[in-house]
């Protein structure tokens, strides 16, 4: 029993002693925190400003990028383009053609907009810090 | 460290009757190493930089291809919640919205006979506008992380864990020492940018549990149709004819999700 007491406290020391490792979260370890900055023994992870974190299972996939990152509270848009023809039916009308321009001319009428949006998702930023 | 560490607790880890020169218990100073280097609790699940998951850790692959969001509600015993079906790698997602809406044409008339001969001419009516929209993506931008989760139970925590540390969890509840952190629930986390406020929310209303959240948008185009010259003076009574102008036309596309694939899990904050 004494040993493992006598374990324990020269490990407890041990830990305190040890500058970069100094808590119980394993190395290589990617988390958010709930503050202003990275603690001690920590430092920033330097891909995650203004992106999401995507789980991958293979480290094939892993630190690989996609987008351009979100400015602060940047709520992203997207824009699509819808487009379209419609066609405007034919009425015949006893006169020649002439010089009163005041009708619309029956056949296709194309049309196209963009329209702007966002994802409607909700977000947090949060300090993201990796345990080196 | 390291060396001395191991010589350390090898001579902790011998026996008392053995004598000098007895090779330690290798197992208690092995298991003396991890409890010196890892304390978070079972169940936990993280983001890994690197190859390979810790010791005792695993690769988390209900988390595989989906981005992990601080669960809303409550806890359901033993439920995972997943929405949408996973991103391949480097998968910028699209998706695309259909739209509809009414355009009504004015009607003009001209001093002459509707009937004869001249089609050029459109009717005034109602028509339906209708179309697909091209499809793009949401353009949130993220990093792949390797994902792995904790298998063991909680060992004694010989080293202390930050403070505000958020860490999710495959579990039912949040362990001792952590609680759970209300503004983050129901959001997708974001890597705070350079110089700007840590915990400031914004973006939509938070996800409830498994919620896909939907959007549209607001579709105003301005269809002019060509005009045609006709030799009638405008006036009673040959009418019905669509008149020459420019049509705006304000409607919402119909909704569809952005489909990035999620999954709601316990999130903590180390207290």
């Amino acid at each position: 029993m004494w040993r493992r007491l006598a374990l324990l406290a020269v490990l407890a020391a041990t830990a305190t002693a040890s500058g970069d490792s100094a808590d119980g979260v394993p190395r290589g370890v990617v988390a958010f925190f709930d503050g202003g900055g990275c603690p001690p023994g920590w430092m920033p992870a330097a891909d995650l400003p203004g992106r999401l974190v995507l789980a991958v299972t293979s480290d094939v996939y892993a630190g690989v990028k996609v987008g351009t990152p979100l400015a602060d509270r940047e709520d992203r848009t997207h824009a699509h383009t819808f487009a379209g023809t419609v066609n405007l039916p034919s009425k015949n009308i006893a006169g020649a053609a002439g010089g009163n321009h005041s009708a619309a001319a029956a056949g296709d009428l194309a049309w196209s907009v963009e329209a702007p949006a966002s994802s409607g998702l909700p977000f947090i930023q949060l300090v993201a810090c990796e345990k080196p | 460290m390291r060396v001395w560490l191991v010589c350390v607790l090898a001579c902790a880890a011998c026996d008392d009757d053995a004598g000098v020169g007895v090779a330690p218990d290798l197992a208690t100073a092995d298991l003396a190493v991890k409890l010196s280097q890892d304390a978070v609790p079972g169940g936990a699940v993280s983001f890994v930089r690197g190859a390979y998951c810790p010791d005792d850790w695993e690769l988390y692959h209900a988390a595989r291809g989906r981005f992990l969001v601080p669960r809303a509600g409550g806890f359901d015993a033993g439920a995972v919640t997943a929405s949408g079906t996973p991103l391949t790698a480097s998968e910028d997602r699209v998706h695309d919205h259909a739209f509809s809406a009414p355009l009504a044409l004015d009607a003009t008339s001209f001093v002459g006979v509707a009937g004869g001969g001249n089609g050029s001419p459109a009717e005034a009516r109602t028509l339906t506008l209708s179309a697909t929209a091209n499809r793009v993506s949401a353009g949130l931008p993220y990093v792949q992380l390797l994902v792995c989760k904790k298998t063991t139970v909680s060992p004694p925590a010989s080293r202390p864990l930050p403070a505000g540390l958020l860490q999710f969890f495959d579990a039912e509840a949040c362990p001792s020492g952590w609680s759970r952190p209300d503004p983050l629930r129901g959001r997708h986390l974001v890597g705070l940018p350079a110089g700007a406020s840590p915990g400031a929310t914004f973006g939509g209303a938070p996800l409830s549990v498994g919620e896909e959240r939907l959007h549209s948008h607001d579709v105003t185009p301005t269809l002019t149709p060509a005009s045609t010259g006709i030799a009638l003076a405008s006036g009673c009574c040959g009418g019905g004819y669509a008149a020459h102008k420019s049509y705006n036309v304000a409607a919402s596309s119909q909704v569809a999700a952005a489909g990035l694939p999620t999954l709601h899990l316990l999130m903590c904050r180390k207290d």
